[in-house]
């Protein structure tokens, strides 16, 4: 990065941090993080993952905790169910996921239906001595839809090749669970509720859908009750894919009395063609004797458009109740909506639906997600899907 | 086209276009130079799909340039049930995508429609108002502005 770009970083950074700043309040001490975890009385995403920010390969910690207590019923949520003791400071992880797919778009061809394989992952995170470690996915990412179809002389050819991919390779320092840290490499910034399906518009619309992990320079603070991120970030520059945007992401979650987070977030993002502001809010709330979690993602997005000298303002929302009726299952409804231009009503598109998780037993998930999306106007297109996936980590 | 670097007046523009322009009520451009980072980009060239490396069915929708290119040059193989306006009178050879002041014979738009075409994008298809300002675009001459 040039200096002058790092010097055009800085600002938005500054800017960036005051936003965060300005939230920040005095809050009671808290201690649980009310996602399906709160169960187990975790209040950080970094308990059960090795990451920071949460996602990607996970602790012993949550491996126990989802042997023990998380799925509907017990079992070894060891490596390998238990058969194999990794040697010290290094962990393995093989998360593969196949998924069977009904959509109806309207087509006069009929609604279509899809068996693919999804995700085929193997992740290692290798201590290097008692500050460093470095960690890495390599694998394989099916898709629903044929990518062979070709067209006359000239046309560039589909290139099979991004199927293989490493999503994530870094090096991290983080000399303690709780403090700062530092993170080189490629993965996502921290940014948003991280939601695991990238389908949702939070993450499809902002910069975080699958495959666009960003190669980022990224730092941080968690502690039990407050955490904070701020990543500069670039695009891919090896494989030349996903948007060829560089800025700063920044994020701020504060929780509260043992049931509810508050988060504040900033992200900017400039290519050559766009320049992109968004601010955001997320929250969580728990209601334990309801069993129920609300959670939601609000995002205003201001995009100018270099080449055309014009700009929009958008939006980005999402809002979810997971209601937890039995160990190891959730139900959550949920509702999205996405808008190019607030001067426009006629481009947004609203989204409702439900997405039941199901953990019967360790190393396995079931996910069932029905969603009707529907875009504004009167041309009656519209999107209906149902789709479901087995996920089995090792 | 992007050069890999940032330019320090890129953020006092928006920095300005953000203090100044809250709520404004002008009309987006049908202009190419808008819809594709506005619409095409964030819609189409998705990783797996018209991205510079997947280029699924041979389009590169990942930028301006590249994108407009591909929609200019490129035809679809030739297939049943296709509207006969979208083959060149004369010859009978399909046209290409985008067949500059003809909307309804540009088979990019009847796909975005669902006309006689398979609908794109196939996972969530655009709002009438975006689809409504790449028909005046198109109607407009298609134009690389």
């Amino acid at each position: 990065m040039s200096r002058g770009a790092a010097r055009v970083l800085w600002a938005p950074a500054l800017a960036g941090l005051s936003l965060i700043l300005a939230t920040v309040g005095h809050a009671p001490w808290a201690e649980a993080y009310p996602q399906w975890q709160f169960s187990s009385q975790t209040s950080r995403c970094s308990q059960c993952h090795y990451s920071p920010a949460g996602g990607g390969i996970v602790t012993g910690y949550a491996r126990d905790a989802v042997g023990e207590e998380l799925s509907t019923f017990e079992g070894d949520g060891a490596f390998l169910h238990g058969a194999l003791d990794l040697p010290t400071g290094l962990a393995l992880q093989f998360d593969g996921r196949f998924a069977g797919l009904w959509h109806d778009n309207g087509a006069t061809t009929g609604p279509e239906r899809a068996f693919f394989p999804m995700q085929a992952d193997l992740s290692g995170r290798m201590a290097l001595g008692e500050a460093f470690s470095i960690t890495a996915t390599v694998g394989y990412r099916g898709q629903a839809r044929s990518i062979d179809q070709t067209l006359g002389p000239g046309a560039p050819a589909p290139a099979a090749a991004s199927r293989f991919i490493s999503r994530e390779h870094y090096v991290m320092w983080r000399p303690e669970s709780q403090g700062p840290y530092l993170r080189v490499g490629r993965f996502f910034a921290p940014f948003g509720l991280r939601l695991a399906e990238h389908t949702f518009y939070v993450r499809r619309d902002l910069g975080f859908n699958l495959l666009e992990e960003t190669y980022n320079l990224s730092t941080g603070w968690v502690k039990t009750d407050w955490e904070l991120h701020v990543t500069a970030f670039g695009p891919d520059f090896l494989r030349d894919e996903g948007p060829r945007e560089a800025g700063l992401a920044a994020l701020y979650e504060r929780r509260f009395l043992d049931v509810s987070t508050l988060g504040t977030q900033v992200r900017l993002a400039i290519s050559g063609e766009r320049q992109r502001l968004v601010t955001g809010l997320l929250g969580k709330y728990y209601l334990e004797l309801a069993r129920l979690l609300f959670q939601t993602e609000l995002n205003l997005l201001h995009t100018r458009y270099t080449e055309a000298d014009t700009w929009d303002q958008g939006f980005v929302g999402y809002l979810g109740l997971v209601y937890f009726p039995v160990r190891g299952v959730w139900l959550t409804p949920f509702v999205e909506r996405a808008q190019t231009a607030l001067r426009d009503g006629d481009s947004a598109t609203n989204a409702a639906g439900l997405q039941i998780n199901w953990f019967p037993y360790p190393h396995l998930e079931l996910v069932l997600q029905a969603r009707a999306q529907r875009p504004a106007g009167d041309h009656g297109l519209s999107a209906d899907t149902v789709v479901g996936f087995l996920h089995y980590t090792l | 086209m992007y050069d890999g670097r940032v330019k320090p007046r890129a953020f006092w523009a928006l920095a300005v276009s953000v203090a100044t322009t809250v709520g404004c009520g002008a009309e987006r451009p049908a202009a190419w130079t808008y819809i594709s980072p506005a619409i095409i980009q964030p819609n189409c060239a998705t990783s797996s799909c018209h991205s510079r490396l997947t280029a699924s069915a041979g389009l590169d929708l990942s930028d301006i340039e590249s994108g407009y290119r591909s929609l200019m040059a490129q035809k679809l193989p030739d297939g049943s049930g296709r509207p006969r306006n979208e083959y060149n009178d004369k010859t009978g050879a399909p046209r290409p995508l985008v067949t500059p002041g003809n909307p309804s014979g540009s088979r990019m738009l009847n796909m975005l429609r669902g006309f006689g075409a398979p609908l794109m994008p196939p996972d969530r298809p655009l709002p009438e108002a975006d689809i409504a300002l790449i028909e005046s675009w198109i109607l407009e001459g298609a134009s690389h502005e």
